[in-house]
């Protein structure tokens, strides 16, 4: 009956568990080195490990399983006071949570286990031993204190389970037909026991239905399950509150058929009691019947934990998961009414002019005012669904660091501000693997060896900040050090020495500029990428990284004081502030971020540099472009007397770039040219206008570079 | 001998249309819809026979002149000009021809492979076979080839462009 449930249809859900609690795990152990004596954190990892250890388990994973209750093991150890925590328990631990990412990576590629865990599984164990011998002369104060608490917590839970059980079968009553009566029957004419199972789940129960699953596929092995409420169909669908019940014939006693259910994770409580059919009941049943009515009455009384639990519940923000691309497609929906909505005032408009204003154009008029402000709403909604708080980015880095710091035998303390900011989901894609680069650097190159920090009067524990917040319409990420800072006079050297630049180029650079080096493609030597990154990526890749999403990195450094990498990133990537332009019909879009000004230049203002249009703005040398040409791959003809120029800069480049007229400004939805056309250099993109009609959207820095202007100025 | 009768009456649903005066036919299967012609936005740097984009309601979807990409005598657009939206492989993609003539049924039996060289120049890579139909040849194409007959003859097509630009 309950067989034909697949397993398989879980795995997505069990995943995303796994994943959760893998995160969780990974951050809380690197917390607990330095709190050891938060129970409430220990509480939290154990918690983690036995609720992936359950659903690994009942998904029939069992690497996974083993490895988790190992973990569990220990950890319930570390809760009691029995060994306490070290460097070499935290290091165990972690190398233990390596591998369960491990189990859980292959699992999502290809449904299976492959790594071989028993090495690990060893190393728990052994750890434990280790570290109870080393504490075993200690005083046991933490286990002192623990034990009345666990105690207090155990009787609780009792009270609690026994309200809950009592209120459970009080409100909830059997109802059999006559062929389950048969065969209820007959079982106890053989002498098998019949069981009436209410099954309580905790309130925030993720997987209901697999948690369900797991229960009748666990009782299956002590007996034979006839029927459940609500039917197993409702209970694969999800379509039942947090109980359900089972009638099983089997030969166990009751309390073992508990203990089966309990050792399920997310079980809140189970109640067995015996079938009674109603022949039977009037003496049988009896006994049974009026506790529960004493407590029945209790009930209008004294408030339970059930009733109040709900509200608590309901201040906590409710989420859902939502595939991206659902959103997307939303976001594309929408796209579609802000362009109908367009049409509709053409047409109110259009009607108007033919019929002059009547009760119905106007009626039309209105809707298309309305629609309008839903749509831009709706847009707004749907673009904050696309933010997430940076902290999915930040939540992986203490590991790192500690991992880092550790390899390199140097101390570090590292602190994470502004988790909570949020960014477009694309920006948080990519925003990862520069932090990592920026973040190791600042590790290897940026704080000394402990003694060296000591010797120069500086605190023993290197500080590394990276911060997070919002300015204007802007995310600011910064990751800083308290290192040894970059010596001018050392990249001048090197850069020399690399053969990026001249001896005289070099020298010539302002003290800002040679700070910028460091971004030059084939920079990155040991010297300032460390071999520890060992990822043969500069950070030329970096800028690029960062770049590619419309960000800006700035760099701050004091020798002796420390180094301070400034990330600016745009909100979000999707929409897109633009300055619309014609060339010939077809219309352009600028993205605003990259415009410096608009200017109006006269045709006799152009002066030539080495067969180069410029003209002089404030002084300053500024290079033209015809984007006609560049983009067209036509000459043009000669220009007209005055002209509009776009200013667009990239770092301290400037290039002006020549255009027919200007459209206006806009806010615009960026969409890809797709895969059959693909990247176009100078191009970043397609929009669809209020009209229907398709822009293209430049991408600045790609123009810059066809322009060969490059030259211009040095390393922005 | 059942599977041979099954394959014997076994069909293609193909639609139908014209180029260059030829009948073509592609698998229905993989025509997502049939648009009149409509505004297309040129892409700097593709290549030749990339007509630009449209908006398919909310969608930018590249447009391909099939004149350009057989190298067939260009044809002015006309009233009856259409654009075959199709899909294959996941990429959508629009195809300009000259008119959509109808949907119809052709029986795999009546399906012959391509000859060496049967139309007027088109490459045989791109066919599929030659169908027959009441005295009437259709040219059965092969889509992944029209779109992608080679990635490196589009790369080639697009750097020499951009090598003149």
């Amino acid at each position: 009956m309950t067989s034909d449930i697949d397993l398989s249809q879980y795995l997505g859900i069990f995943l995303d568990e796994a994943e959760e609690q893998v995160q969780t795990l990974d951050q809380s152990i690197v917390l607990l080195e330095n709190e050891e004596d938060n129970m409430e954190l220990l509480n939290k990892i154990f918690r983690a490990a036995h609720t992936l250890k359950g659903a690994s388990a009942s998904m029939g994973f069992e690497k996974m399983a083993h490895l988790t209750h190992a973990m569990e093991n220990i950890l319930d150890r570390l809760r009691h006071g029995d060994i306490n925590v070290s460097t070499e328990i935290i290091n165990v631990l972690l190398k233990a949570l390596d591998n369960l990412q491990l189990l859980k990576d292959q699992i999502a590629a290809n449904q299976q286990e492959e790594a071989d865990v028993e090495p690990v599984i060893a190393e728990l164990k052994k750890a434990g031993e280790i570290a109870e011998n080393s504490s075993a002369d200690q005083p046991k104060e933490a286990q002192q204190v623990e034990q009345p608490a666990a105690e207090k917590k155990a009787q609780q839970a009792t009270v609690n389970s026994t309200e809950i059980t009592q209120q459970l079968a009080a409100s909830q009553e059997l109802q059999l037909d006559d062929v389950e009566r048969n065969i209820i029957n007959t079982a106890k004419i053989k002498g098998y026991n019949v069981w009436h199972i209410i099954v309580k789940l905790v309130d925030d129960c993720l997987m209901k239905a697999a948690r369900a699953y797991i229960v009748f596929n666990n009782l299956k092995e002590s007996g034979e399950v006839i029927k459940t409420t609500p039917t197993t169909t409702e209970i694969e669908e999800e379509k039942f509150d947090n109980s359900f019940e089972i009638v099983l014939i089997s030969h166990e006693d009751a309390d073992h058929i508990r203990s089966i259910i309990t050792s399920i994770t997310e079980i809140d409580d189970v109640v067995v009691t015996p079938v009674v059919l109603e022949d039977e009941k009037n003496t049988a049943a009896q006994k049974q019947q009026q506790p529960i009515q004493q407590q029945h009455q209790q009930e209008g009384t004294t408030p339970n934990k059930a009733q109040t639990k709900p509200q608590a519940a309901a201040k906590v923000a409710q989420t859902v998961r939502v595939d991206v691309q659902r959103l997307e497609n939303l976001m594309n929906l929408v796209g579609e009414l802000v362009i109908d909505r367009t049409r509709l005032l053409d047409v109110g408009g259009g009607l108007k002019n033919k019929l002059g204003s009547g009760k119905l154009v106007e009626t039309l008029e209105e809707v298309s005012v309305h629609i309008g402000r839903i749509t831009t709403d709706l847009q707004e909604e749907i673009m904050k669904a696309r933010m997430f708080p940076i902290e999915q980015v930040f939540n992986r880095f203490p590991r790192m660091v500690r991992d880092l710091a550790q390899k390199a035998n140097k101390e570090i303390e590292f602190i994470v501000e502004g988790r909570e900011t949020e960014l477009d989901r694309t920006v948080i894609e990519e925003i990862g693997d520069p932090l990592i680069h920026l973040l190791r650097n600042a590790i290897d190159h940026g704080i000394e060896h402990p003694e060296e920090r000591i010797a120069l009067g500086k605190p023993e524990k290197g500080t590394v900040i990276l911060k997070a917040f919002h300015q204007e319409n802007q995310i600011i990420i910064t990751v800083e050090d308290d290192g040894k800072g970059m010596d001018p006079a050392k990249l001048r050297e090197k850069v020399v020495e690399k053969g990026l630049m001249s001896a005289e180029a070099a020298n010539r650079l302002s003290e800002r500029e040679v700070f910028n080096v460091i971004f030059l493609p084939g920079f990155s030597t040991a010297k300032v990428v460390s071999d520890v990154s060992g990822r043969g990526v500069g950070m030329d890749i970096v800028r690029n990284h960062i770049e590619k999403i419309n960000g800006i990195i700035d760099i701050d450094t004091a020798i002796g004081k420390g180094t301070r990498f400034t990330i600016k990133l745009p909100l979000t990537l999707a929409i897109n502030r633009s300055l619309l332009v014609y060339l010939e019909q077809s219309v352009f879009a600028f993205p605003l971020s990259s415009v410096v000004e608009i200017i109006n230049v006269e045709k006799k203002a152009i002066q030539r540099i080495q067969k180069r249009d410029v003209i002089l703005v404030r002084g300053e040398v500024l290079p033209l472009v015809k984007l006609r040409e560049l983009l067209m791959e036509q000459k043009m003809e000669e220009l007209p007397d005055k002209f509009p120029v776009v200013v667009c800069g990239i770092s301290e480049k400037r290039i002006g770039f020549i255009i027919d007229s200007l459209l206006g400004e806009q806010e615009i939805v960026i969409k890809s040219l797709g895969e059959y056309i693909g990247q176009v250099p100078g191009l970043a993109g397609a929009t669809i206008m209020g009209d229907g009609r398709v822009a293209l959207i430049l991408d600045v820095r790609g123009l810059i570079g066809q322009t060969g202007v490059d030259s211009y100025a040095f390393a922005g | 001998m059942e599977e041979k009768e099954k394959q014997m009456n076994a069909e293609e649903q193909l639609v139908v249309f014209n180029l260059a005066g030829e009948t073509y036919g592609i698998d229905i299967s993989l025509v997502h819809e049939i648009i009149r012609m409509q505004t297309i936005t040129k892409v700097p740097k593709t290549p030749h026979f990339v007509e630009g984009v449209i908006n398919l309601r909310g969608r930018i979807v590249p447009v391909i002149d099939l004149h350009q990409r057989f190298g067939l005598p260009g044809t002015e657009q006309t009233q009856e000009s259409r654009i075959i939206v199709v899909e294959v492989a996941g990429v959508t993609v629009g195809m300009i021809v000259d008119s959509v003539s109808e949907v119809l049924r052709l029986p795999v039996a009546n399906i012959e492979p391509p000859p060496p060289a049967i139309s007027g120049g088109i490459d045989s890579a791109y066919l599929r076979g030659v169908g027959k139909w009441r005295e009437q040849l259709i040219i059965l194409l092969e889509l992944s080839k029209v779109l992608y007959k080679d990635q490196k003859e589009m790369q080639q097509d697009f750097t020499e462009k951009s090598r003149v630009g």
